[in-house]
């Protein structure tokens, strides 16, 4: 899950021109914009078959690779 | 200049008084006070104002955190009360004067005055401060507090003015601890309080007095100076307003807070998405987070991720002002920005103009191109129209 994700992102953002890690955070370096959390989202959604709550749509919950993790087990573990 | 004297006389007294006389416990009680004396020093009206709507919003929180029935209605009056409020006193002047003068070509149409409703101070930012606080309440994403710790973060008497927009969960945690500032806090504070006074007061208000005279008459200058005036004008407006943040942070740091910075170097980024993601965080991240995503970032269509990106730009230029040169500011920077993600997809479909874009020699290009587009848009903070229009025509021509 982890690796499709990161593959997402570097084919979509960064154009696979480069590498990701893990605790890169995509937001304040400009890799990920709102346009570009939505698509995300929207790609964790069609992929993994989970449905994001609109409450947990927050720049916090989505700034690193593994702050997307986090997000995503935390939900699984409550459900 | 007398009242500044007052006012630091007064801030170093409230200092040594919260570090050194109270126990720990009466310290957040005592900056509550403390905040709800600066904002009485304005108008005792606006307290009492605020107080209505911390009780308010406090309650609503309480019931919301507590029952689950009925909650999302909870939720709903208390945003539509808040956002009622910050609208009846920001644009019914707009809207009544409209009536009017919609009605004044009616010879029988009595001449209605309406007496000009003054805007709390600082008013937006306590409704932005708890719209958040309710809403994230109703999350389940913020922690239980007391009321004074809740009234401290709505209140904070350096960020009451002019922001920033501080979220709860960091400034709670820090009431909460309330570690004691070591030396480097303190020389970073007082480094803040100076450099804010330093751009504030010594230079966005000597360019203001060059500066603004000068681009109403930009026929009697040369085209260069002209120019220059441009880029001088949506300098000083970041160095007023930055300056106003410095002094916040330092205050605020003195006082053992770290709050969140609101400008990143705004006029060294390469595109438009990238200057208002660093233009006044605080408030650009709050829209984004309770307007965008909320109403347009949810399993949206493209085309609806476009419409919210024009939207929030909108809305955000008519909340520093309702009329017509905000209007068009939002319309502007809304358009640039839709045209900027456009360009990105450009991007990904075609890697010949992605490598293009991605050359050294590009990034002076476009963090200059950006700097012109924002300049001369912000001649609408300062110019009507005709006289926008004279300033441009005096350069292009």
């Amino acid at each position: 899950m982890k690796e499709k994700i990161k593959n997402f992102i570097v084919q979509n953002f960064l154009f696979g021109e480069r590498a990701l890690k893990d605790d890169e955070p995509l937001f304040e370096s400009g890799i990920i914009d709102s346009l570009g959390l939505i698509k995300l989202l929207a790609f964790i959604e069609e992929n993994f078959n989970v449905s994001i709550d609109m409450s947990e749509i927050m720049i916090e919950n989505f700034n690193t690779l593994n702050d997307i993790m986090e997000t995503l087990k935390s939900r699984a573990n409550a459900s | 200049m007398e009242n500044l004297f007052l006012y630091l006389v007064s801030l170093c007294l409230g200092i040594f008084i919260y570090w050194f006389i109270l126990p720990s416990q009466w310290r957040s009680l005592f900056l509550f006070l403390m905040s709800l004396l600066f904002i009485s020093l304005f108008n005792l009206k606006y307290v009492l104002y605020f107080l209505l709507h911390m009780v308010l919003v406090y309650s609503a929180g309480l019931y919301i955190d507590k029952v689950e029935q009925k909650k999302r209605l909870i939720l709903t009056l208390t945003l539509l009360w808040l956002i009622g409020n910050l609208c009846f006193f920001k644009y019914s002047d707009l809207f009544f004067s409209a009536i009017v003068e919609s009605g004044s070509g009616f010879s029988w149409m009595p001449k209605i005055t309406f007496p000009a409703l003054l805007l709390p101070l600082g008013m937006s930012y306590i409704i932005f401060r708890l719209i958040h606080f309710v809403v994230e309440v109703y999350k389940k994403k913020i922690p239980r507090s007391s009321f004074i710790d809740f009234g401290l973060y709505v209140l904070f008497f350096p960020t009451f003015l002019a922001g920033p927009v501080e979220r709860f969960k960091p400034f709670h945690t820090q009431t909460i601890e309330m570690k004691a500032p070591d030396l480097s806090s303190i020389n970073q504070g007082l480094f803040r309080i100076i450099l804010g006074v330093a751009k504030k007061f010594i230079v966005a208000d000597t360019l203001a007095r060059w500066i603004i005279p000068a681009l109403h008459t930009p026929e009697s200058h040369p085209r260069f100076l002209v120019l220059l005036f441009v880029y001088g004008a949506a300098i000083r407006i970041y160095l007023d307003f930055s300056g106003y943040t410095d002094m916040a942070l330092g205050v605020s740091r003195l006082f053992g807070y770290k709050i969140m910075e609101n400008f990143n170097r705004p006029f060294f980024q390469r595109n438009v998405a990238q200057f208002w993601r660093n233009w006044h965080i605080s408030v650009y991240s709050w829209i984004r987070d309770y307007f965008f995503f909320p109403f347009f970032g949810y399993r949206a269509s493209t085309l609806k991720i476009y419409l919210g990106i024009f939207m929030t730009m909108v809305l955000f230029m008519l909340w520093h002002k309702g009329n017509l040169n905000f209007l068009l500011l939002g319309i502007y920077h809304g358009l640039g920005l839709v045209v900027w993600q456009l360009f990105q997809e450009m991007k990904r479909k075609y890697p010949s103009i992605r490598k293009w874009s991605l050359r050294p020699v590009f990034k002076p290009i476009a963090i200059f191109f950006t700097f012109n587009f924002v300049s001369v848009s912000f001649l609408l903070f300062y110019l009507d129209l005709p006289h926008l229009y004279a300033v441009l025509i005096r350069i292009l021509k």
